[in-house]
């Protein structure tokens, strides 16, 4: 190599070598707890101490930096802490704390430690109203103090892609709903518990049939042109659903209803055809605005103006829509929802549709928001923003499976199935795919789901029990290749299905391939383009597949296991049932669940729903994976769910942040 | 001069037959495509009968021939229909993409012109030099190295580096020049415009330097350029005003068949420096079976590229008296 040659590549290597350095990560010294308060450290001077798992800070240091006033009472060997009406008193020495007199259990007595009264950090701080997150990343308890949310400030978000429409009844696509929620009401919604509560609806009452629902429509509710909302507006949203040339995909939510009156401008009657009690948790979709939208045809719906400027009773007007770049929205002033209106002044989509250049900017302090961190960048963001960022897991509500055609000749077996469950390493999975951040699912619901059953059998990694009962399931030979073979000579062998497009189904079902290997069974695995790919699913062109489900907060099950959800007489698919899953119990139990809206009731029913699940196996359950929200500290007063957030009105930018 | 006009208005009319050809197959072929709007639209659990109806509102129940020859009768009088998927008028959503992609992709052509140029010529008089010899290397890497991993190591390392360089979008919000006055947005625009630019550019370096360098070899071993030296020129004016001016033909005649490049997006820089041009929409209206959407743009590629071969025809008239039409 000539020395030419040389000098260019040590030209290169330098270039590159000065870009790549950056990353060097720095090595975390000794263990040593900090606490921040709105960012800024508590100076103390002993430091923070864990002990039991709780953290404990010196006592004056930490209430006088909350704003409270401290005696010491030695007779009593009592820490006492005022701030405004809180008065919370500690004993030293006792795990028993008195907020207002009334006496409350703490993990960890106040102790005497190098010669300072430590009190737990959390305890105090969240009962003076602060709020505390601990990142285990960087040994940090952060407390963030109760301050009066003002008017003011501006949130950005990060969206994937352009919503395709902003009409309620039309949209299918995450950022399309997201946007939706801001500008939109539904007649109900969740709340932070993931309960239904009313949202134009004030109440709602069934009939003892349960076929008559009523609803009270909230007063002085006013779209956002100023229009005022009335029954006939909600009547008119559910009559465009229910019309046979609408395009979208929500007519099958309402197929028990009827017919539908407003005997006055403030209630709404819905006539169901049949009992459904999942259709509450299909009343959440947005209201359109009847005076606005009627007269146009409804196959045209979504070329309607309004569809992609709409108009709304949310808490956000729509602002703008520069497409490929951004969707604008302003606070709604005359936001109805319990008195209460929105602090944000402008919410700010930007679109960026890939998922490192949002985390890049997100990095950069472009955004504000970020939804899920790519799993691989969790620590190293969590370690390097800390001081910037916030962190919170939110789980999924739905689940990854493997489907099995029930009437197959290999999986019909169900030692077969059993075999294939036991052989996965679920746990080991979640390890390896998501960090850790996911929940192995033993049945149908997620453990966020108020159905779920926490008492499944759980089918642990247990190889020798697989192969054990594969060979009573008389797959007893093993061929030279290590593939088991029945006494017919058929080898342990099939294909599985599944989309292509994604690396991380890709790494799982080649884990998942390895493990059934192991054991004896052979996988062939063919990814196809996704509509292809749905197209043989609904057409039962397929051994065994894998694929996830999104749910609903609702717990009916009826289009995923109910045997008439399957393939009918002429082979066309009538639900999800798609591997023909077909048990009658089952049938009977998810026809009751509908046929109730007593939640105790339906409880025990899913419950025992999931316990057969469990044992039928008409699914190789497999586990969801949860996201890894981040935010910038600035933004306060975030209502959480296990899912997601809710109720944005009550966010507010940091005042101390505002100009 | 009349016989000039002629014969464009010859190539106009093949142009024309050509524009029909290709606007006929790539429908056909886009129909008989697995995958249709109406599944796409509907839920998966919509019955035959409900999915028939949808596709009569919008008319795929006829044979693709009636569909095509409607659709291109809407198109005559400039109608190309609205998107199935957002329901907008589809040259709104082109209009209102085309600008970023035509203000990148001008840029670009301007920078790597500029910088192909003297990089080649220089590279061709000192042919096996220090300086052919990295150029080369960097031209070479630049266009082998996968753009979206350049993409990427730049918005790491420097995207992140430097507050000035933003890494998604075009512009920030509000800043215009009604509210902030012209520098202020050339300033910001700039902001966003470094690191898409420098990919585009580093990456497409190569062909037009590789292209100036040959053709610059090609004409300083002519006689004439000989000629020139031998008799007593200077090296500079023998390379400006003789070697120079000839070595240029056969790029002026390659700007032709940029036309099509200019009009179109990048998929790899919309999507990781998000460019709100019009590569992502394309791709995302063939992934959604957006018929409509992907017709027009159909339409306009092979517009553009017969319209760049023409051009290029023209510039060469234009450029090398050598050449008559006829």
């Amino acid at each position: 190599m000539s020395r030419k040659y040389i000098g260019i590549l040590v030209v290169t290597a330098l270039l590159f070598g000065s870009l790549l350095g950056s990353g060097a990560l720095p090595v975390n010294a000794a263990i040593r707890i900090a606490v921040t308060i709105d960012g800024r450290p508590l100076v103390t001077d002993v430091a923070p101490e864990i002990r039991n798992g709780r953290t404990l800070v010196p006592f004056r240091a930490i209430f006088e930096s909350l704003g409270a006033r401290v005696e010491w009472d030695e007779r009593t060997n009592t820490v006492r802490g005022t701030k405004g009406h809180i008065t919370v008193t500690l004993p030293i020495g006792q795990r028993l704390a008195y907020v207002n007199g009334a006496p409350v259990n703490i993990d960890v007595a106040p102790q005497i430690i190098s010669g300072r009264t430590m009190v737990p950090g959390r305890f105090v701080a969240e009962t003076l109203g602060s709020t505390v997150e601990w990142n285990a990343a960087t040994n940090t308890v952060a407390i963030r103090s109760l301050v009066e949310p003002r008017v003011g400030g501006e949130m950005v978000y990060a969206l994937a892609g352009d919503p395709t429409t902003l009409n309620p009844l039309l949209s299918t696509d995450s950022a399309s709903n997201f946007v939706i929620s801001m500008i939109h009401s539904g007649l109900l919604r969740t709340n932070e518990r993931l309960e239904i509560i009313g949202d134009l609806a004030e109440e709602w009452s069934v009939s003892a049939d349960n076929l008559t629902l009523t609803f009270r429509i909230r007063r002085g509710v006013m779209w956002h042109d100023g229009r005022p909302l009335t029954a006939a507006d909600i009547k008119f949203t559910y009559d465009t659903i229910m019309h046979p040339d609408y395009t979208g995909v929500r007519r099958r939510d309402f197929r028990a209803v009827r017919e539908i009156t407003t005997p006055d401008d403030h209630t709404l009657v819905m006539r169901l055809s049949e009992i459904d009690s999942s259709l509450l948790s299909k009343l959440f979709i947005g209201i359109i605005p009847r005076h606005i939208f009627q007269g146009h045809p409804v196959a045209r719906l979504r070329e309607h103006p309004n569809s992609r400027s709409p108009i709304g009773t949310g808490p956000y007007h729509f602002g703008s829509w520069l497409p490929g770049q951004q969707v604008v929205l302003n606070r709604n002033p005359n936001y109805f929802w319990a008195g209460q209106e929105p602090y944000i002044q402008r919410v700010r989509f930007r679109i960026i549709p890939d998922t490192q250049a949002q985390l890049v900017a997100l990095e950069a302090g472009q955004i504000d928001w970020m939804g899920s961190i790519p799993v691989d960048d969790i620590e190293r963001v969590r370690r390097t923003h800390a001081a910037r960022l916030q962190f919170r897991e939110v789980k999924q509500n739905g689940y990854w499976y493997i489907g099995m055609k029930q009437d197959h000749p290999i999986f019909r077996e169900l030692r077969v199935r059993q075999a294939l469950m036991y052989s996965l390493d679920r746990p080991g999975m979640v390890q390896t795919l998501f960090k850790g951040y996911g929940t192995v699912i033993h049945g149908d619901k997620p453990p966020v789901s108020w159905a779920h059953n926490p008492n499944l059998y759980t089918y642990p990694h247990n190889p020798a029990k697989a192969r054990q009962l594969l060979e009573q399931a008389g797959w007893n030979r093993i061929g030279a290749d290590g593939i088991r073979m029945n006494a017919a000579g058929q080898r342990l062998s099939f294909e599985l299905i599944s989309a292509s497009g994604d690396q991380t189904r890709e790494n799982m079902l080649n884990i998942i391939r390895n493990q059934w290997r192991a054991v004896g069974v052979d996988m062939r695995i063919e990814l196809i383009e996704i509509s292809v790919y749905f197209g043989k699913l609904d057409t039962g062109q397929f051994e065994i597949y894998q694929w996830g489900w999104n749910l609903g907060i609702d717990p009916d099950n009826f289009i995923f296991f109910h045997s008439t959800s399957g393939f009918n007489a002429e082979g066309v698919l009538m639900g999800f049932n798609d591997v023909g899953y077909s048990n009658p119990a089952v049938d009977r139990l998810i026809e009751r669940g509908r046929a109730t809206f007593n939640q105790e009731e339906r409880r025990k029913i899913y419950w025992e729903i999931q316990e057969i699940l469990n044992r039928d196996l008409p699914y190789v359950f497999l586990y969801n994976r949860n996201n890894i929200a981040a935010h910038v500290n600035r933004i306060r007063g975030i209502v959480w769910t296990e899912i997601g957030t809710t109720f944005f009105e009550k966010w507010f930018i940091d005042p101390a942040t505002l100009r | 001069m009349l016989y000039l006009l002629g014969y464009i208005a010859r190539r106009f009319s093949q142009m024309l037959i050509l524009l029909v050809g290709i606007s006929i197959v790539s429908f056909a072929i886009m129909h008989i495509a697995p995958g249709n709007p109406v599944d796409l639209m509907t839920d998966r659990l919509a019955t035959a009968e409900e999915k028939a109806r949808i596709a009569t509102l919008y008319g795929f129940d006829q044979p693709i021939p009636v569909q095509y020859i409607r659709w291109a009768s809407q198109v005559i009088q400039g109608n190309f229909g609205r998107s199935f998927v957002t329901g907008e008028k589809v040259l709104d959503m082109i209009a209102a993409r085309l600008p970023a992609t035509l203000f990148l992709n001008f840029l670009t052509l301007i920078i790597i012109y500029a910088l192909s140029i003297p990089i080649g010529i220089i590279s061709a008089i000192k042919q096996y030099s220090w300086f052919d010899h990295v150029v080369t290397f960097y031209a070479f890497l630049g266009q082998s190295m996968p753009q979206f991993w350049l993409a990427l190591l730049l918005l790491f390392y420097v995207g992140l580096r430097f507050p000035f360089i933003q890494t998604a979008g075009m512009s920030s919000y509000g800043v215009t020049v009604a509210t902030e006055g012209l520098w202020a947005v050339l300033v910001d625009r700039s902001r966003y415009l470094i690191l898409p630019l420098t990919v585009v550019t580093f990456s497409n370096l190569a062909s037009i330097t590789r292209y100036m360098r040959a053709s610059m070899l090609d004409v300083i071993n002519q006689d004439y350029v000989r000629t020139a030296k031998a008799k007593g020129l200077a090296p500079k004016i023998v390379i400006l005003k003789h070697a120079f001016r000839n070595a240029l033909l056969p790029l002026v005649t390659m700007m032709g068949f940029e036309l099509p490049i200019l009009f179109s997006g990048s998929v790899i820089i919309e999507t990781i420096f998000a460019w709100p041009g019009v590569g992502l929409l394309s791709w995302n209206a063939v992934m959604q079976r957006d018929y409509q959407v992907i017709m027009a743009f159909n339409l306009l590629g092979a517009s553009m590229m017969v319209l760049g071969s023409f051009l290029a025809d023209m510039l060469y008239l234009v450029v090398d008296p050598r050449i008559k039409y006829n």
